[in-house]
């Protein structure tokens, strides 16, 4: 099972943390959050929104980056500091 | 020196101690970032998420490139996470240089880099509510001048 972690107003609408198996081997990490979303439409469309950051195992990942059971995932919102 | 903390900061404390630190230098420059009251929205305290082990490493990036860039003699952030309250401080930032134009700048990247581009998720507690806050057009215009 992966771990995903939401930040900011992400996890406000998501949660902290939840877990999902990863499809096998060579799954994406757009596919396994589209997947991970089901039918929240609304949550789907938050996870793929503009400005939308991954990290896995703590450095920064594009969508494209294939992951597997023990990651970690991030899922961030436009950052905002200082 | 990068530090992300709960309590609170004390920048004087920190500058004194950065100048120890950086003895010989011939510039140094610090900012102190602090939580605006924002009267009309009624903004009691900022609330800031972070990503413990990833907000380290990407500030610790952009403090190398800082290094690099401007052939530093230090720098030191210390950033506050979680509730901090009206008047209180935010971030505290410092550079040292041979010379004051590359302290200057450094310390402003720094502070710009941790605007828009440093893993931090900033929400107001107003009287009204809670609202999340992303930068501003102005806060990616500062970040787009280091190019």
């Amino acid at each position: 099972m992966a771990r995903v972690i939401f930040y900011g107003r992400l996890a406000d609408r998501a949660g902290r943390e939840r877990r999902a198996p990863v499809a096998g081997q060579g799954e994406t990490l757009r596919h396994f959050l589209t997947r991970m979303a089901g039918d929240d439409a609304e949550l789907a469309a938050m996870l793929s929104g503009q400005g939308i950051k991954f990290a896995v195992n703590d450095s920064i990942a594009p969508p494209e980056t294939v992951i597997g059971d023990a990651d970690e995932i991030a899922v961030m919102p436009p950052f905002s500091g200082g | 020196m990068i530090e992300l903390v709960e309590r609170s900061i004390d920048p004087a404390r920190l500058l004194t101690a950065f100048a120890e630190r950086v003895a010989g230098a011939g510039a140094m420059v610090s900012f102190t970032g602090i939580v605006r009251g924002e009267a009309g929205k009624g903004v009691e305290a900022l609330f800031l998420d972070h990503a413990p082990v990833l907000t380290a490493r990407e500030i610790e990036r952009a403090a190398a490139e800082a290094r690099d860039r401007w052939r530093l003699v230090g720098s030191c952030i210390v950033h506050r996470v979680g509730r901090i309250g009206v008047g209180e401080t935010v971030v505290f930032a410092a550079t040292a240089a041979a010379h004051r134009r590359e302290a200057f700048e450094a310390c402003d990247f720094l502070v710009d880099f941790l605007k828009t581009d440093a893993p931090f998720w900033k929400k107001e507690i107003r009287r009204s509510g809670e609202a999340w806050i992303e930068p501003s057009k102005r806060d990616y215009g500062d970040r787009d001048r280091w190019r």
